[in-house]
């Protein structure tokens, strides 16, 4: 709105004005500019980028559902070694398809060193699994407990949830290694109260499956169409669910809730918070420079 | 206004003689009637006494007649001479006294500490600035001091009572009355010396593992045969320039005589402290050995034994690994048991052990304190093993910890820049390195446990090590003679000059004397201090605790570091 001004007054000090020196001048503050780059947030793209941390929570709950049931030895061990492989196998297939890249030999290349480490990790873990389930035998199970809950909710406060296009590196950052390194940790913990080696051998194997390998799988997904994000989500909370209803009904509205909650209420918050935002500018911010490449 | 030097007893009528250069220095009183008869007295003893001939250099040049003195009669009997001097080229003087010694008493002045037995600093801060020293302008030239107090004038001082006895008694040697007797008896036993001290050298010095490890590393006793090895070698070369008493200037002379008595002084001090010792010894052999095993026993064995299993079932409710924790307990109880069990083999014998140390101590409290040094090593063997194998194993947890920081950061140790760069790592190292560290993380309070104990165990010794150590030092290089003579006598420690205004009651004026400054404490204790700087600077308390922390082996000082070397500097024998 047009404010009336000082016709004469200039903001220097060496002159002598008219006006006091602590004169302010009825222009004060005009060119304040609040919110200049705000561009709103909307609620379905919201809903669509918190599918990210629904499928890390969803991950996080499908793996405490499958050591549930190893500890009470409702599933087979064996049959657990085979899923997971399985899952990688598809996982890396799908992986591989998005990735345009690389030339035929390198891709060759690719696929023989994938193989060569993921058979190195393979014996490495089932020649240390002894070692591993004795690690933590002689805490008390409440400790167990505790010590895993808090290594679980700082992998999920410190995971990666960002978008990593294809010609990115896959170099991670030192959060997202500490991530993945309090989930293995939390296996760890919790595969001290398995009785034998091969429980924990498919415990592990699982865990790092799903915590070191799936967010690459994961971050390859984001890029992709809406449809196959949502169907992700959609599947991964389902398997959650139903592995959950078998065990404890309570703990399957648990996992519900926060479900809910993280894709559908948060994101509505997060919408009718904005109308707090006041972020202000003028001319004496930092200037920052306008390069030709800007990432949208 | 001319200065004049007289010396403070000298209450004779007639001739004076003395230096005109670098400042009119009488030297005494020749009570003859004629100048003539003066000048040939004086050429006559300078040319007849041998000692003459090696002072004069010192000096700056021969001493002349200077002129005629008179002492009126009321100065008789004052305290200070006034003499009525009739000197050539000079009318108006005043005087300042100086006090003359024998040469045989050692007293002498000199301008500032003598540095002959502190390494000289000019060679020592290297001879690449010995250059631009002698360029450099700035510095005071001793040619602007050539009317004032310099070391010329000084020696002349010091040398004016020779000069008065060689004019009265001419071809008289000096020396001092103490060491006449030591002569006949010193030749023989000077060769049997040098002969012993070479051989106890070359056994000592033999190298077992060559090139490093000497054999006086290991143990302390060889260590100090060495020490006497070395001081019988310094007698050797003592003894033989300390007869030259005429031919060398005083103030090396007297620093030579400090030195050297004061070694004998030490050594007899410990000789006899140790014969007592050795007689308590040897009286007691088999109380003390029964003492010995069975606090031995209870410490070092029983006790430990205790500690081990105690952290093996959940200490303090700290609840450590099983699995390693019971491989750790096991290792090390085995191994001090095995230890235990050479005690007990080695119990019968140690009565004569004991007896024979008593009998080896009346070669002096050093040999003991070293002797119980060895012993002591021995005796807690099995501690410093146990601490060489925890602290391997803690030391390389650590080193992989830090790698594995590294690792997650995204970095990398470049060894050929001897930098970390960041670097890419695959998914597979990534993961390795994560199960890796949850094994390392959950194994570390079990290894820092075990560490910690033997730690603790090898600083207690370290520290009953440090002491006895210091012990040793402290008898085998404290400067008592030394601190006798600077409270006894300090004329013959001399560290600078100062003026004394005195009065004489019933006179005009005060009138000013000069007398000598004993070398400060400081001085006196400056090996002393150097060494005890060193010791503080390896056992400081915070170098100690941080080379726990980061699993550095805790050594103790290397010996050469508490040893210093006997034999002075500028030998011109």
């Amino acid at each position: 709105m047009p404010k009336s001004f000082d016709k004469d007054w200039e903001k220097v000090l060496w002159k002598k004005q008219p006006f006091a020196d602590n004169h302010i001048p009825r222009q004060f503050l005009s060119a304040l500019r609040r919110n200049v780059n705000f561009t709103p947030y909307t609620y379905w793209p919201l809903v669509l980028l918190s599918c990210a941390i629904t499928q890390h929570v969803a991950t996080i709950f499908i793996f405490l559902a499958t050591f549930v049931r190893l500890k009470e030895h409702m599933v087979d061990p064996r049959s657990l070694i085979l899923i997971s492989v399985g899952c990688f196998v598809a996982g890396y297939t799908i992986w591989s398809w998005g990735n345009h890249t690389t030339s035929k030999e390198d891709r060759y290349a690719n696929h023989l060193k994938t193989i060569k480490s993921s058979i190195l990790i393979f014996l490495a873990l089932m020649s240390l699994s002894p070692v591993l389930r004795t690690l933590t035998a002689a805490t008390s199970s409440d400790s167990i407990w505790a010590l895993s809950a808090i290594l679980f909710v700082l992998n999920a406060l410190l995971a990666d949830y960002g978008v990593r296009r294809s010609y990115q590196k896959l170099q991670e950052g030192l959060t997202s290694v500490l991530s993945m390194n309090a989930a293995i940790s939390a296996s760890v913990v919790l595969a001290s109260r398995l009785t034998a080696d091969i429980d924990v051998f498919a415990l592990i194997l699982f865990s790092v499956q799903a915590f070191a390998l799936f967010p690459i799988l994961r971050h390859r997904l984001q890029v992709s169409s809406t449809l196959v994000q949502f169907l992700m989500t959609f599947s991964l909370a389902l398997i959650a669910l139903a592995l959950t209803a078998s065990l404890s009904w309570t703990v399957m509205c648990i996992f519900f809730i926060a479900f809910f909650f993280i894709t559908f209420l948060a994101p509505a918050f997060l919408v009718w918070a904005q109308r707090y935002k006041n972020e202000i500018r003028g001319p004496w911010d930092v200037a920052t420079p306008k390069t030709a490449l800007v990432s949208s | 206004m001319l200065t004049v030097f007289w010396p403070i007893d000298v209450k004779r009528s007639g001739f004076c003689y003395g230096w005109n250069a670098p400042s009119v220095c009488i030297a005494g009183v020749l009570e003859l009637s004629a100048e003539q008869e003066a000048k040939e007295a004086l050429k006559k003893a300078l040319h007849c006494s041998i000692q003459w001939r090696y002072i004069t250099e010192s000096c700056g040049s021969e001493p002349v007649i200077l002129g005629k003195c008179v002492f009126g009669v009321e100065s008789v009997r004052s305290k200070r001479p006034t003499p009525f001097l009739q000197l050539r080229n000079c009318g108006d003087y005043t005087l300042i006294y100086y006090c003359r010694h024998q040469s045989n008493t050692l007293r002498f002045h000199t301008l500032d500490i003598p540095k002959h037995n502190v390494p000289s600093r000019e060679t020592v801060a290297g001879s690449a600035y010995l250059n631009s020293v002698l360029h450099d302008f700035t510095a005071p030239k001793r040619d602007q001091f050539v009317t004032s107090i310099n070391d010329v004038v000084l020696n002349q001082f010091n040398s004016s009572k020779s000069l008065e006895q060689a004019l009265s008694q001419p071809l008289k040697t000096e020396e001092p009355k103490l060491l006449k007797s030591f002569i006949p008896v010193g030749s023989l036993l000077l060769r049997i010396f040098a002969r012993v001290s070479v051989a106890l050298s070359t056994i000592c010095n033999f190298s077992i593992v060559p090139p490093h490890l000497l054999l006086k590393d290991v143990s302390a006793t060889i260590q100090q045969i060495d020490v006497r090895a070395e001081q019988m070698d310094f007698f050797a070369a003592e003894a033989g320039s300390l007869r030259r008493r005429t031919s060398t200037p005083i103030h090396v002379y007297s620093g030579r005589y400090t030195n050297f008595f004061n070694a004998v002084w030490l050594i007899l001090n410990d000789i006899i402290m140790g014969v007592a010792l050795g007689s308590f010894i040897c009286e007691n052999h088999v109380a003390l050995a029964r003492l010995l095993v069975e606090t031995a026993e209870d410490f070092l064995v029983s006790w430990v034994q205790w500690t081990l299993q105690w952290l093996d079932s959940w200490p303090a409710g700290l609840k450590l690994n099983t699995e390693l924790s019971h491989f750790y307990s096991h290792t090390f109880i085995g191994l001090v048991t095995v230890w235990g069990g050479f005690l007990q083999k080695g119990a019968p014998y140690l009565p004569t052990v004991i007896y024979v140390i008593g009998v080896l101590s009346s070669g002096g409290m050093t040999i003991t304190i070293s002797l119980l040094l060895d012993v002591l090593a021995l005796l807690t063997a099995h501690i410093c093993i146990c601490y060489v194998l925890s602290r391997a194993v803690y030391q390389r947890m650590l080193k992989s910890a830090g790698s594995l920081w590294n690792l997650f950061r995204g970095k990398r140790y470049n060894v050929l820049r001897n930098r970390t760069d960041s670097w890419e790592y695959d998914i597979d190292q990534l993961l390795f390195g994560t199960i890796f560290f949850t094994l390392l993380a959950f194994l570390f309070p079990t290894v820092l446990v075990y560490y910690s104990l033997f730690a603790l165990l090898r600083l207690c010794v370290l520290v009953i090590q440090a002491s006895l150590e210091t012990l040793l030092a402290l008898m085998n290089h404290f400067p008592l003679f030394a601190l006798m003579l600077r409270v006894k006598d300090p004329w013959r420690l001399p560290g600078g000059i100062h003026f004394v205004l005195e009065e004489s009651p019933g006179s005009e004026t005060p009138y000013i004397v000069i007398k000598n400054q004993p070398v400060p404490l400081s001085t006196i204790f400056f090996q002393y201090i150097e060494l005890l700087s060193r010791l503080a600077k390896h056992y400081n308390p915070l170098r100690l605790l941080w080379c726990l922390l980061s699993g550095q082996h805790l050594a103790a000082i290397p010996p050469y570091s508490i040893r210093c070397n006997k034999i002075p500097e500028d030998s011109d024998s």
